[in-house]
């Protein structure tokens, strides 16, 4: 029992080592990074997001090693208390240039965070740093409502405009935009706080009811991205489980294409792209 | 003290675990099946459930056009010492019996084979060898065509070769089935839909589909009760029931303006099944509806007691002038009129269910499609289209399309009970109050293509007030649906009329054809 603290205060070090290490190959990472058949394998499928991973990185990195180094130096001086017994304790009044290290030194590692991620923040969020193309010309308008994700493209050629125009085209629960290009979404709610969540794109942002709030990422990777509600919503929070589909800007285009055939089936015309139940 | 009180809590924890598991989920009867006396409201109630199943023992009828799910497998191997078996080796997806699957034969596609799917619970029926076409292990249905799914125990599949397996059983045969016999396992589709349901649906629909789950009070409108075999966005005429494809499209799509989410991300397997066990439980609810229809003239709780009353007299009428042999006693009347009812009971249920059965069946159903194309969309179009507007929607609609015509005002008289409703305003088969669409919030609840549009001016909204338009604007067929596209036509205008004059939007284009239809304010 003598070297139970010491014991206890070096086992969680131990501890966090272990779990950081396996991790990755226990799925408790970055979506997809214990599965070796993944699109992503934990990897971010948008360059912005590899800067947020790096930021992310580079926080575990301090956090971890001044954890580590922390309860090191506490478990042995504990350890030493235990075994050396009998000896006298030192007596301190503290030193004063030891507080005035351990003051600076944190501020100036919070200082460097703050100031080092700024760069991120400025590209994520600010929208005079957004990349002009995609700010000219949003792809989609997609508003969250209980509880699912209305999506509305401008026709083939033209803009989004603010307010629906006739020949706009809609889907739901499935976005689809063009790979290797920024794009933007204008952001809305129908009725209460949502959150765009789109993890494996490190794209996250909160829709607010009578708030258009644009939203940019560049897809790098053709493929399938989930796309889920990240705010508690309601009862239905669960069913807001969307998709987004990257895809190289032809094949984009053709599906704008298709689905302004299928939006305008009149039943009677272009039989082929009508669906299933006119059989 | 200490004692006690530590005793009472752990009495108390004990008391709750059993309470802890989940309720059992039943099947709710219909409220008129309540009123029925109780004799003949238990005999329905036994034949619903004879023919159905409770959720947990779902019965495949296969009377009923449900595509149930089948899988086609032959014995490969038995114990040849055993004098009956309860598992044999079998092989899914082989080309099966030679003489009846010539028509799956023709789609040139491979039978499905259930690899790892977990077949507990489903019927087997067997099409060839001692046991095809017999009810020896069917559990004694009445007849044949009926399987109570709880047939299959287990399946177990090779590692190496995914088609063959062992396949155990509840029941023992006796003798077992030779090898090269081939069966069918029916029922995959309604075992994963029930799933489905459960997982998806079951919290606003209800577990028996009548749009009584949990969360459904906390919805407006409120989630659809499939019973009446009723449904609002499809395809077909009015009287018909929807499409597979319809029901597919309303749960892809989700219904904008309703709490219908989209459930897109559905696999392929899962939307079908879901749509099989929807259909399903329908017909369940509406074959309850139809019997008690028959019977609740004379059965209902109060007709049948005075029915006894009467009869009662008349016998003991009967019995003084000697023209019965027995003394008739209240007891003995009661049990004559049930067992009339009885005896009735299995032929109404016989026809019903045919009614059933044809009402959806695909071929029976007719699609609505027009006869010409679309009218362009040109100002000229939207103007006769509005001139039809003002003459047959505007009451309801609004001149405006506010959905604030004047009937909103006005008293309704219930279809059922020909008495007007207490509160002025629209209601539909359901009893809920419903309003006429906003036309200038460009939601369209059953789609937003045109033909959607077209479908639902042509042939109405089923179970709301909202009636069909076919033929009502021209005798000419044709003309009569160029004229229903040009309605289509300023229908999708009317947000954008709104917005033109309220915005002062400058676009040219409307303010044209606002210029050139009859003011709207
Ligand atoms: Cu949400």
């Amino acid at each position: 029992m003598r070297y139970f603290w010491a014991a206890f205060f070096m086992f969680w070090p131990i501890v966090a080592i272990v779990i950081f290490t396996i991790s990755p190959a226990m799925n408790w990472w970055f979506p997809g990074a214990g599965d070796p058949d993944s699109l992503t394998k934990g990897q971010s499928m948008t360059p912005l997001g590899v800067d947020i991973d790096n930021l992310f990185y580079l926080i575990l990195i301090i956090t971890s090693v001044v954890f580590v180094l922390t309860h090191i130096a506490l478990g042995y001086v504990l350890f030493r208390g235990a075994r050396d017994e009998g000896k006298k304790a030192l007596f301190s009044h503290g030193s004063h240039a030891l507080e005035v290290m351990w003051t600076i030194v944190p501020t100036g590692i919070l200082i460097f965070i703050s100031l080092y991620q700024l760069d991120v923040w400025r590209k994520f969020r600010v929208m005079s740093s957004f990349p002009e193309a995609a700010v000219e010309a949003p792809v989609a308008e997609v508003t969250a409502r209980q509880f699912e994700w209305r999506i509305r493209y401008p026709a083939p050629g033209k803009k989004l405009q603010l307010k629906p125009q006739p020949d706009d085209l809609y889907t739901v629960n499935d976005l689809h935009v063009p790979t290797n290009r920024p794009v933007m979404i204008q952001l809305r709610s129908e009725d209460v706080q949502h959150s765009f969540f789109a993890p494996q794109l490190r794209v996250k942002q909160d829709a607010l009811p009578g708030q258009v709030i644009p939203v940019w990422f560049e897809v790098t990777q053709a493929g399938h991205y989930q796309l889920t509600c990240a705010e508690l919503c309601g009862w239905g929070h669960y069913k807001m489980k969307a998709r987004i589909v990257a895809e190289p800007q032809t094949q984009f285009g053709k599906y704008l294409h298709d689905l302004r055939n299928e939006q305008n089936d009149d039943g009677v015309q272009d039989k082929k792209s009508g669906d299933a139940d006119d059989e | 003290m200490r004692v006690l009180q530590l005793l009472i809590l752990t009495l108390a924890f004990a008391a709750c675990l059993p309470g802890c598991d989940p309720p059992e989920s039943t099947f709710v009867y219909n409220t008129k099946t309540e009123e029925l006396t109780r004799d003949v409201g238990s005999a329905v109630k036994e034949r619903l459930d004879g023919d159905f199943g409770s959720p947990k023992n779902s019965v495949a009828w296969l009377r009923m056009p449900v595509d149930y799910g089948t899988f086609k497998g032959e014995v490969v191997e038995v114990d040849e010492d055993a004098s009956s078996a309860y598992q044999f080796r079998v092989k899914f997806g082989s080309n099966g019996d030679e003489e009846t699957d010539g028509e799956d034969e023709e789609d040139g596609q491979a039978s499905p084979t259930p690899g790892e799917m977990n077949l507990a619970g489903l019927a087997i029926i067997w099409k060839s060898g001692d046991y095809a076409g017999g009810s020896q292990i069917d559990g004694g249905k009445r007849d044949g065509e009926k399987l109570a799914t709880l047939q299959v125990a287990a399946w177990s599949k090779d590692e190496e070769n995914g088609e063959e397996g062992l396949l155990s059983l509840r029941q023992l045969m006796d003798p077992p089935p030779a090898v090269g016999d081939t069966f069918e396992i029916v029922g995959h589709k309604l075992s994963f839909g029930r799933q489905l349901y459960a997982a998806h649906c079951q919290h606003c629909h209800g577990t028996s589909g009548d749009g009584a789950g949990p969360t459904a009070e906390y919805l407006n409108p409120r989630p659809r009760d499939y019973r009446p075999g009723k449904f609002k966005f499809q395809s077909t005429l009015k009287t018909n029931r929807p499409t597979d494809g319809d029901l597919q499209r309303i749960i892809k799509k989700g219904i904008p303006g309703t709490y219908m989410p989209s459930f897109l991300l559905l696999e392929d397997d899962e939307m079908d099944s879901i749509v099989q066990y929807v259909k399903w439980l329908s017909m369940r609810g509406e074959y309850e509806i139809k019997l008690v229809t028959q019977l609740y003239f004379d059965y209902e709780k109060v007709v049948f007691d005075e029915a006894v009353e009467s009869a009662l007299e008349d016998g003991l009428e009967e019995f003084e002038d000697g023209t019965r042999d027995e003394k008739p006693t209240k007891r003995s009347i009661q049990d004559e009129l049930i067992e009339t009812a009885n005896a009735d009971l299995p032929d109404i249920a016989e026809q019903e269910s045919n009614v059933l059965k044809d009402a959806w069946t695909k071929e029976n159903m007719t699609v609505v499609v027009p006869l010409v194309a679309r009218t362009p969309d040109t100002a000229e179009s939207r103007a006769r289209g509005r001139v039809l507007y003002v003459q047959n929607c505007a009451a309801c609609h609004g001149a405006t399309g506010r959905g604030d015509g004047e009937q909103v005002n006005a008293y309704m008289v219930n279809d059922q009970t020909r008495e007007k409703y207490p509160e002025p305003g629209l209601f539909d088969d359901w009893g809920q109050s419903i309003k006429p669409r906003n036309l200038t919030r460009g939601i369209y609840r059953g789609g937003r293509r045109p033909i959607d549009l077209f479908r639902r001016v042509f042939e109405g909204i089923n179970g709301t007030p909202m009636p069909p338009f076919k033929g009502k604007f021209d005798n000419d067929k044709k003309i009569n649906d160029a004229r229903t596209w040009d309605l289509v036509n300023y229908i999708y205008h009317i947000p954008f009329e709104s917005r033109g004059k309220s915005a002062g939007d400058s676009a040219t284009k409307h303010g044209r054809t606002a210029a050139s239809t009859p003011s709207t304010r």
